[in-house]
């Protein structure tokens, strides 16, 4: 029966019986440390441990928190600055209403005598220029009905 | 041999279709001699009530008649003149959107033809629309209230 367990043993935790012996003489019996010594001392790492798992998410929370205030200063910026110069986050909503619709055309169609202010993502034909045409594209993306909506 | 059979079941298919096409009324010139053909205008008018009218979009939806659009012209006022926009694909269904703007300092305030669609109505049932106005607003993209009516003109 011991035989069996023996083989069951990992070949590393096996110890010579010369060993045992002299570790046994060394360092006393494995079963001489009291036992409430041991529950304090699993207590100490269970306590330390705890601590440890804490501030790794208070530093998580920290980097979190900061990410946050950076992402909403950053938005906040974005949509306080001029929306001649802004692109608008649907493309061809020029007045950023969140649809495409006729006003759109007409809003880039009144700003193209200062179309030096105008941002180059309304260059919708990708020409180089902010004229009529692109006016023109934004008008029939208004018109302009989608698959589902055709009968 | 099923690829040959398939091959040449493809090739009969293809020959044989466009003879099943001409069996069918085409939309072409064939379709104008048809005396159940006619083609009627349809006026579109808005009323601005007094506000200065920069900018319209509405739908226009078949509701009963077998109706194509076939042609767009402008209304009467010099800022409406060009032919409002369209998506000339829509133009085949039986429902289109409209819409024009104007960055003319002189704008219309009292009711005016803003369009006017050229229609191609198939039978001697008379054809039933619904307007809906989606945009109406003055020069600051400001929403104004309109009154939009539309009819049908003499039957060519």
């Amino acid at each position: 029966m011991d035989k069996k367990t023996d083989k069951k043993q990992d070949p590393s935790e096996r110890v010579g019986d010369q060993l045992g012996r002299d570790l046994k003489r060394l360092f006393g019996s494995p079963n001489s440390m009291p036992r409430a010594l041991d529950v304090r001392l699993m207590a100490q790492f269970r306590r330390s441990q705890t601590r440890r798992i804490r501030l790794r998410w208070a530093r998580y929370a920290a980097a979190a928190i900061v990410l946050l205030v950076v992402g909403l200063s950053v938005v906040r910026n974005h949509s306080s600055s001029n929306p001649q110069v802004t692109a608008a986050a649907i493309p061809m909503d020029i007045n950023q209403d969140g649809t495409v619709n006729i006003l759109d055309a007409m809003r880039l169609a009144q700003q193209l005598p200062t179309a030096q202010g105008l941002s180059s993502q309304w260059d919708f034909n990708g020409d180089g220029m902010i004229d009529r045409r692109d006016v023109d594209l934004v008008a029939y993306r208004a018109v302009r009905l989608s698959a589902q909506e055709v009968l | 041999m099923k690829m040959t059979i398939a091959f040449v079941g493809l090739a009969l298919t293809l020959l044989v279709l466009p003879l099943f096409g001409q069996n069918g009324k085409p939309d072409g010139e064939d379709l104008a001699a048809d005396p159940s053909v006619r083609f009627v205008p349809l006026h579109i008018t808005l009323d601005p009530q007094g506000e200065a009218l920069a900018a319209y979009q509405f739908e226009l939806k078949t509701l009963s008649g077998r109706v194509k659009i076939v042609g767009m012209e402008g209304g009467d006022h010099a800022a409406f003149s060009a032919p409002p926009y369209y998506d000339a694909e829509a133009m085949m269904r039986d429902r289109v959107i409209i819409a024009a703007f104007s960055t003319e300092l002189k704008l219309p305030t009292t009711s005016t033809r803003i369009a006017t669609l050229h229609l191609r109505v198939l039978g001697g049932a008379e054809p039933e629309f619904h307007l809906e106005i989606k945009v109406a607003a003055d020069s600051q993209s400001r929403s104004i209230g309109v009154l939009i009516r539309h009819q049908l003109g003499e039957t060519k």
